[in-house]
């Protein structure tokens, strides 16, 4: 009988627990499990993925445990996502609470949760950073994520003519 | 870890699709990187499929983010025999033939963003899901002079007719068929790709690329479709190969034709349940990612620029029309003497016979048959041409002004006031209309979009 828990391997060499039902949460570490049923169970290893940031994966997996499994899995037809207007509407009031940080935070964990296949993670993250985007005029935007102006200001004449008049209509 | 270190593919098709048009703008306006990732293409056309219901089966290497920011009021205009079938003013005394294209005034401020021309009038989609109609779809019935709205309470996706009928998808996946706009039946639901009419037949591609023929949908839709096929079925009982990927992704339909096209490049004579290696070796290079199909001939398209045509009378010969080779041509469409094409510059190319008008042109003041193609103007001249339909003796088109200053211009020359018009929609992108000119469409390069997956519309 397959054991109650999996270990896996962080970046940062630790050894964590996870439960099945969390593991199987992630495509990836469920794939892996499938392709090794019988084996020996060895800690499976997550080098992209930092002990810090997989304790937040796993706090979100926790709560959404009872949740209803995707319907469908991340397609990656041909390594390209298919470009699907999409809403960035957060309704459940602990993912509110969970986005709460730092951006760096933020961009760890979905990369953790796109390289871990946890669609519900990983969307949700997407929509958070949509939402952080939404209603800001460049200066606020660059000051918000830290992005460097390389811009010259014949550049920027000349965007603000070919892109019109820039009004936040959020 | 910084935004910019989030792949481009995250960044376009998870976050970047998320955002209004104006929150694009701003993003772009950061630093060079987002500037150059928000001029993305496809972001820009699907942004065209959601705000705008343009239908995913449009073609062509535009400048999707220009043509987007002129979506707010496409002009239909048509042309050829005036019997009642134009929608134009003169309809009432009829008899007087639309030689040149024509704006169609009565649909201004409707938001039309696809056309499909019946035997005896036109079909179309607007961007809020309606189906308008006028002329006829039976011969001596009466013109509707006025377009009419299908009396459906459905968000409509595409719609696509044939001599006599229409089929028109839904965005639940519901096709309805009808030959008459008061009595639209459903015929199908699923998980529907495209459904597509020609003449007297049609045919749905689902998403698991499975196909659908109907011979005659002219009274009323068989029980069971003719054909009921997919690319492996056919590879199976016919000793071809293909991948296991491989899947149509496009279809077509016309009088004596049905037609698949897969994701490979392999183009399928349904009905003769054989490929057309003709059209598929013409190129080795270039693959065929395109087809459409009208009346008794049908056209099919690769990334280099080649356009071939076949025909009903013999399907597995291709043929090449002179004009249209390398021209960036995107779209082809066939009335019953008479030809059109739309090549990535948006202009409206016509050949054949002048039928009322619906060439569109007398070449030095003659109405003789022309064999190669040549420009189409009147109404059209400065305008940005993204779609065309010609059908029986008529033609019409689809288009926006050839830049956002012209865009004003005609504005002010119409005395319209679009603000009124303009639906209370937060996302629509009225308020980028400023200044900016419009880059024109990049002749010589690809100019096709490969075959995609077939999205849920």
């Amino acid at each position: 009988m397959a054991s109650e828990s999996i270990s896996v391997t962080t970046s940062d060499d630790q050894t964590i627990q996870l439960s099945r039902k969390h593991a199987q949460m992630s495509q990836t570490i469920n794939s892996m499990l499938e392709d090794s049923v019988g084996a020996d169970q060895e800690a499976i290893p997550l080098p992209n993925v930092s002990s810090e940031v997989l304790k937040k994966v796993i706090d979100w997996c926790t709560h959404h445990e009872n949740d209803p499994a995707p319907v469908e899995k991340v397609k990656k037809l041909n390594k390209k996502r298919e470009y699907k207007a999409k809403n960035s509407t957060i309704s459940d009031e602990w993912d509110k609470n969970f986005v709460n940080a730092e951006l760096r935070v933020i961009v760890d964990i979905l990369l953790a949760a796109n390289y871990l296949d946890v669609k519900g993670l990983f969307e949700l993250m997407c929509k958070h950073i949509a939402n952080e985007l939404k209603g800001k005029t460049p200066d606020q935007i660059r000051e918000r994520f830290g992005i460097q102006d390389d811009l010259t200001e014949e550049d920027k004449a000349a965007m603000r003519k070919a892109w019109g008049a820039t009004k936040n209509d959020s | 870890m910084e935004l910019a270190d989030l792949p481009d593919d995250v960044l376009l098709s998870e976050i970047i699709v998320r955002l209004p048009p104006s929150s694009i703008s701003a993003l772009s306006q950061t630093c060079k990187l987002f500037n150059s990732i928000c001029k993305d293409h496809n972001l820009w056309r699907e942004k065209c499929r959601a705000d705008y219901n343009l239908p995913p089966s449009l073609y062509g290497r535009f400048e999707w983010s220009t043509l987007y920011r002129l979506l707010n009021d496409p002009v239909v205009l048509t042309w050829g025999e005036n019997d009642g079938r134009l929608m134009q003013t003169g309809d009432k005394s009829f008899g007087s033939n639309i030689e040149e294209p024509k704006v169609v005034e009565g649909l201004r401020g409707k938001k039309i963003v696809q056309l499909s021309g019946s035997g005896w009038g036109f079909h179309a989609l607007s961007s809020d899901g309606k189906v308008y109609a006028w002329g006829r779809l039976k011969d001596h019935a009466q013109n509707i002079l006025q377009a009419e709205v299908v009396p459906l309470n459905h968000t409509f996706t595409s719609i696509s007719c044939g001599r006599s009928h229409a089929l028109a998808l839904t965005d639940r996946g519901q096709v309805y068929w009808w030959n008459d706009i008061h009595k639209p039946r459903l015929i199908m639901e699923g998980d529907i790709v495209s459904a597509v009419s020609g003449w007297t037949s049609g045919v749905i591609l689902l998403r698991d690329g499975s196909v659908r023929y109907y011979s005659d949908l002219t009274r009323q839709p068989a029980e069971h479709p003719n054909i009921n096929e997919s690319l492996h079925s056919l590879c199976l009982s016919t000793g071809t190969t293909t991948t296991d990927d491989d899947r149509f992704v496009q279809v077509a339909a016309g009088e004596g034709l049905g037609l698949a096209l897969s994701s490979s490049g392999q183009l399928w004579d349904l009905i003769g349940r054989k490929r057309l290696t003709k059209f598929e070796n013409a190129n080795a290079e270039h693959p065929l990612t395109h087809l459409t199909a009208s009346f008794q001939k049908f056209a099919v398209y690769n990334e280099a620029g080649d356009v071939l045509i076949g025909s009903s009378r013999d399907i597995t010969e291709p043929q090449v029309i002179k004009g249209l080779q390398k021209e960036g041509v995107v779209q082809v469409s066939f009335g019953d003497w008479h030809s059109g094409a739309l090549n990535d510059q948006g202009q409206v190319l016509a050949w054949g016979g002048w039928q009322n008008g619906a060439r569109g042109f007398k070449l030095n003041g003659k109405k003789d048959n022309v064999e190669e193609p040549h420009p189409v103007e009147g109404d059209l001249k400065g305008m940005f041409a993204f779609q065309i339909s010609f059908a029986g003796w008529h033609s019409a088109a689809l288009a926006v002004p050839m830049s956002i200053d012209a865009f004003e211009e005609m504005i002010k020359k119409r005395k319209l006031d679009v603000r009124d018009e303009e639906e209370p929609e937060q996302e629509r992108p009225r308020r980028n209309l400023r200044r900016g000119p419009f880059l024109p469409g990049r002749r010589g390069r690809s100019m096709g979009l490969p075959v995609q997956p077939p999205n849920k519309i």
